[in-house]
């Protein structure tokens, strides 16, 4: 009678530890889409920016998600580690702080901070050519890939680290002349609505 | 009396435990995700390479030395370390990717500084109008306000 009831603990122990496991792979993939990130009011300027950016599209056509660039790809120690910070952090900020009155200066220190390069290189194979892979990299653009690579120099900033306004655009930024484009077309959707 | 004690002792291993897990948690992160990239790279202190920065950031930031190169200050040999200090700190300036606009800006600046306050009033800072390196001192800037197409509204 004891050694069943012992076998039964053990069955149960082991269903319970499984379905504990499915529950949590489901759930970082589910908090994981944009769906999940627009579900918060505050984040929509961020795709509606992204959207109208150069990087809305990938070179297949296909929409690039929020995750794509900002969590690490895989289920390694970066990827847990990022989906455990800026999940906790969304969360309190969401809560308890103003989240429409982020500052965006700081915002964007943490944002870098946590685009993984090998999402950019996911799509970026080829750092000696042009962002749509049909022309050579510009002089200065050559030079810092080569300390980027180590082969002349060494830099230990990352991609957005220097690439910077590539998604997103905020107010202080559109001035620029490199951001003509992106902040005209930014212009333009807001005019609309 | 036993149990409490046994009570006490698995709590405080307990509380060792998620103390030790959260800061494990934040040193992996900064060894992951260093917050400040361009620091942790070591800048050479011998005497012969100290103030020569260009000598090293031609390569790591071409864009930036072209953009001082080409820009008022530049015309005018104000190297690197008038404004970011030299890296081993030791100078009067202290060494700093963005130097504090009030205490270096007014170095030189001050007069032209001081009519700006009396015709606007107090100012936070320099950066809000002249942002670091893409102001009216550098060429980007320069050739955005000579162009015909202004892409301010």
């Amino acid at each position: 009678m004891a050694e069943k009831r012992r076998r039964y603990r053990a069955v149960f122990l082991v269903l319970g530890l499984f379905a504990v496991f499915c529950c949590g792979m489901y759930a970082l993939h589910a908090t994981s889409s944009t769906n999940f990130c627009m579900s918060c009011h505050e984040m929509r300027p961020y795709l509606q920016e992204q959207r109208l950016s150069p990087h809305a599209r990938d070179k297949n056509g296909n929409e690039i998600s929020c995750s794509q660039c900002h969590i690490p790809q895989g289920m390694g120690p970066r990827f847990l580690a990022i989906k455990m910070y800026s999940g906790i952090k969304d969360v309190v900020v969401h809560l308890w702080a103003k989240p429409d009155r982020v500052n965006r200066v700081h915002a964007q220190g943490t944002a870098r901070r946590f685009v993984d390069d090998a999402n950019c290189l996911a799509c970026h194979e080829d750092l000696y050519k042009s962002a749509r892979n049909d022309a050579p990299v510009s002089e200065y653009g050559r030079l810092a890939h080569d300390a980027y690579l180590g082969r002349n120099g060494n830099t230990k900033r990352n991609c957005v680290g220097c690439h910077i306004n590539l998604a997103h655009l905020p107010e202080f930024d559109r001035r620029l002349q490199v951001n003509a484009a992106f902040a005209s077309r930014l212009q333009q959707e807001e005019v609309k609505r | 009396m036993a149990t409490v004690k046994k009570t006490l002792f698995i709590g405080m291993i307990l509380i060792i435990l998620i103390a030790a897990a959260v800061v494990g948690f934040f040193v992996y992160l900064d060894k992951a995700f260093p917050k400040v990239r361009c620091e942790a790279a070591k800048h050479p202190t011998t005497p012969e390479a100290i103030s020569d920065c260009v000598a090293c950031h031609a390569k790591v930031t071409p864009m930036l030395v072209q953009d001082w190169k080409d820009s008022k200050h530049g015309a005018l040999l104000v190297k690197c370390v008038v404004c970011h200090g030299e890296p081993d700190g030791k100078g009067s300036i202290p060494f700093a990717a963005k130097p504090g606009a009030k205490e270096i800006c007014a170095r030189c600046h001050e007069p032209a500084m001081n009519r700006m306050v009396e015709k606007l009033g107090e100012l936070k800072d320099c950066e809000t109008c002249h942002p670091r390196h893409q102001n009216s001192l550098h060429r980007s800037a320069f050739e955005a306000t000579t162009a015909a197409s202004n892409t301010e509204p």
